[in-house]
């Protein structure tokens, strides 16, 4: 980045100004609650003055005779070298601890987690998520961070608001942030132009405009999703934009808010099908094929998790680097989907013993909170991967600042995080998620009707609210 | 049949006793009575001998097949699930699988892939088989090279297949648009009808070569005198093939066909990778949702009623298929 950037860059985004944006998804999300969809018992950042990192002493180092501890980490494929790498610094300043890594598919992990739960497979510390945890935890395979470590819960009014509120389960912090991000509405700004677009739609009725216009010239499928049902990102990606028209699925009593034609996602479902019956979008298996698509040129338009930009604009992998946008996501409230994924700790690691619970919690702060006063791997993952972080302080640290500004416009990146909410949660969530992906993708694609698959995906959520009741 | 034994099985000095006691013609009771004692004790080691040679088999049948078959039956008919207190439910799963829209959806594609792909893998192999069967340059490289795209991980030929039939990216559109012959990309995985075709291609080209090489096999053990009999009595080369080849190779046909049908009836991978399933449910294979139901809802008892109704559907197709076979089809394999 040069000075001029860099300089832009500082002065468009202070910390103030970032903590303002997180105060806004914070009070966005008490809106929620007087709207009767808040969460159960989330707590949301403080408004004002970031709590500054305590000084640390040096890294701390094991005692010599300290016995040898071994970790069962899991988590999903994604950069495992990175993973290991950061793995390996972990053992070099606790030599005494070894931990051995787990991977497995994005697309299959929570079933592969239940199941390694199921069975009593070692597992220490896992990478979760915010729709997984109330399972997790009501089966009992995750515990609450704050039972067995108090001094995590100093670190709550250090996290962004939408994954503070995917890492709590009944008022209690089960996790550090692995990253934090929004699902963002993007566009290729330079074949958007070259088409006679001039800005991005701020509808979702606008879009169709956009869609079917940019169809007539002659693009085959002017917009390109990640949408399909093995992949739970699509249930994300169908979220961000309902909350984009200012919906929700679920009240906090767990009533089903969809079943109404006027209700968001009922829209939001019409809207896909009207377009896939159009041929102006394509569903695509996973966000790789998006990516891919996208970097042909032939397509302006797609919603994807944030840092999927990092790597549009990525120079040295991307042949259209620097053309693609982040612009608010599409409907009356601009409003998007916020979430985590993070570092939990398993009710197997607690019955190991509390020479294995101290590893963890080393492993824990390491990886997920704060080691001398620095975030080490979420800064990490930040700069060179381009993952959004939930803890507030990041937002603080020039080199993040710095990588930010490469790939994406730092105001319009405040602005949508300001406008990013949570989702609200329950013990069945995960269950019906995978239910509601298939009624999705059969009403987007016209093999059932729209009124067909929210009838059955109410029907469902409300045979799992009473089954789980 | 140990020799000298006849088909009166008793152990040669047994035998010669008997032939010294009719000699002297005085055969008492009990002498009468001796060999037919020990001809029971005989069978009775025989038994037990063939018990213990076939016990580790069975230990590890009982284990590995009857237990889970059992077990899938008896966890179709609870309520099982990691979140969930068991329970028995009764043909309740059975009754809610069969009812579902989506279990309709899966197994009109699963039928219709079937259709589709068996006869293709079995076609192809034949015709390629055959082609083998011929001596050329470079035969013996070409048949294990033939193999590959089978032992290559099915999941991986899924990948590999994206490669050719992405809509953006893909081999086979930016072919077909460099030729002229497409004026647009076909959104070949994202089409209902063609994503079906697609998953067909990735399908038969992974499980044509296997076919091939257990009918060359065949092929190569029909006695060359045959042919070359047939072909002095003017025998055309598809009157050899038809009368000579199909013919001996029928058995083999069979166990191809069964495999093919199998396979095909449990293909999972080449799908997963290759579509995930969509556009929408339209490549959903039965055996997608039966995991889905199973590990992804976390109803492994729903999932349990799912698998038996497989199972039983493929073993009536099995059954069908070989009343439809000569009935020797099989004995001369």
């Amino acid at each position: 980045m040069d000075e001029k950037q860099s300089a832009l860059f500082n002065r468009q985004i202070k910390r103030r100004d970032f903590l303002k944006g997180m105060a806004g998804a914070g009070a966005a999300l008490g809106i929620a609650g007087l709207a009767g969809c808040a969460p159960p018992a989330p707590e949301t950042p403080p408004p004002a003055e970031p709590v500054a990192p305590e000084p640390k002493p040096e890294e701390p180092k094991p005692p010599e005779e300290a016995a040898p501890i071994s970790l069962d980490f899991t988590v999903w494929s994604y950069s495992v070298e990175t993973i290991l790498d950061n793995i390996q610094k972990f053992q070099d300043i606790y030599p005494n601890v070894t931990v051995n890594l787990t991977d497995y598919s994005w697309t299959a992990f929570r079933e592969t987690m239940v199941n390694r739960f199921t069975t009593n497979t070692p597992t220490d510390i896992t990478y979760s998520g915010g729709d997984w945890l109330p399972e997790w935890a009501k089966a009992g395979w995750l515990v609450p961070l704050e039972d067995y470590f108090p001094e995590a819960a100093d670190y709550k009014p250090k996290i962004v608001g939408y994954a503070l509120k995917d890492m709590t389960y009944n008022g209690k912090l089960y996790g550090l942030p692995y990253y934090a991000d929004i699902t963002s509405f993007l566009y290729n700004e330079e074949v958007m132009k070259a088409n006679g677009i001039e800005k991005p739609a701020e509808t979702w009725e606008e879009l169709e405009d956009q869609l079917g216009f940019l169809k007539d010239a002659g693009m085959t499928t002017p917009m390109v999703l990640e949408f399909a049902q093995a992949n739970p990102t699509t249930l994300e990606n169908f979220t961000a934009m309902v909350f984009g028209r200012g919906g929700e699925f679920f009240n906090e009593n767990f009533d089903v808010l969809f079943k109404d034609e006027a209700s968001a996602a009922w829209k939001q479902l019409e809207w896909l099908a009207a377009q896939y019956s159009k041929g102006t979008i394509d569903l695509l298996p996973h966000e790789t094929d998006v990516v891919k698509a996208l970097n042909t040129g032939q397509h302006v338009y797609t919603v994807l998790y944030n840092y999927n930009l990092a790597e549009l604009n990525n120079v040295a992998t991307s042949p259209l680097a620097g053309q693609f946008k982040l612009a608010l996501m599409p409907g009356a409230t601009h409003e998007t989907y916020g979430f985590a994924k993070f570092y939990s700790l398993t009710k197997m690691a607690v019955d190991r013993g509390a020479d294995v619970l101290d590893a963890c919690w080393k492993f824990l702060e390491y990886f997920g909170g704060e080691v001398g006063g620095e975030y080490p791997i979420a800064k990490r993952w930040a700069v060179e991967k381009g993952l959004g972080f939930g803890q507030l302080p990041l937002y603080d640290d020039p080199d993040v600042q710095a990588s930010f500004a490469q790939w994406i416009d730092p105001m319009m990146l405040k602005q949508q995080a300001g406008l990013a909410r949570g989702r609200n949660q329950t013990v069945w969530y995960g269950i019906w998620s995978e239910f509601m992906r298939i009624q999705l993708l059969r009403g987007a694609t016209g093999e059932i009707s729209v009124a067909a698959a929210m009838e059955e995906a109410a029907n469902k959520a409300e045979e799992l609210k009473a089954t789980f009741a | 049949m140990i020799a000298g034994m006849g088909d009166d099985a008793r152990p040669l000095h047994q035998m010669d006793e008997m032939n010294t006691m009719k000699t002297e013609h005085t055969p008492s009771v009990a002498a009468r009575h001796a060999p037919k004692a020990k001809r029971f004790s005989i069978r009775t080691r025989n038994l037990r001998a063939g018990l213990w040679m076939i016990t580790p088999t069975a230990i590890l049948v009982i284990i590995f097949t009857f237990y889970p078959y059992f077990y899938a039956i008896y966890g179709s008919l609870q309520t099982l699930s990691p979140l969930l207190p068991t329970k028995f439910v009764g043909l309740l799963n059975y009754k809610l699988v069969a009812e579902s829209s989506y279990f309709i959806t899966a197994a009109t594609n699963t039928f219709t892939f079937t259709i589709i792909v068996v006869p293709l893998v079995v076609l192809i192999g034949l015709a390629v088989a055959s082609l083998l069967n011929q001596k050329f340059f470079g035969d013996v490289a070409l048949r294990g090279i033939l193999l590959l795209p089978w032992a290559i991980p099915t999941a991986i030929s899924g990948v590999i297949w994206k490669g050719m039939f992405a809509n953006s990216w893909g081999a086979v559109n930016v072919a077909l648009y460099s030729l002229g012959i497409i004026e647009r990309y076909v959104p070949w995985l994202t089409t209902t009808g063609l994503a079906m075709g697609a998953i067909a291609v990735a399908h038969v080209w992974t499980q044509f070569p296997m076919a091939t090489v257990l009918l060359l096999a065949a092929i190569q053990s029909i006695p060359d005198e045959i042919y070359e009999s047939a072909a002095i009595d003017g025998a055309s080369t598809w009157q050899r093939f038809r009368f000579i080849t199909l013919p001996n190779i029928r058995g083999m046909l069979v166990v191809v066909t069964l495999y093919s049908l199998l396979i095909a009836l449990t293909a999972y991978d080449i799908t997963y990778g290759l579509t995930g399933g969509g556009p929408g449910t339209s490549t959903t294979l039965i055996s997608y949702f039966t995991w889905a139901e199973t590990f992804r809802m976390l109803n492994y008892g729903r999932g349990a009623a799912l698998a038996v109704m497989v199972a039983l559907t493929s073993l009536v197709l099995i059954l069908l298929l070989l009343r439809a076979m000569p009935r020797d089809a099989l004995l001369e394999e």
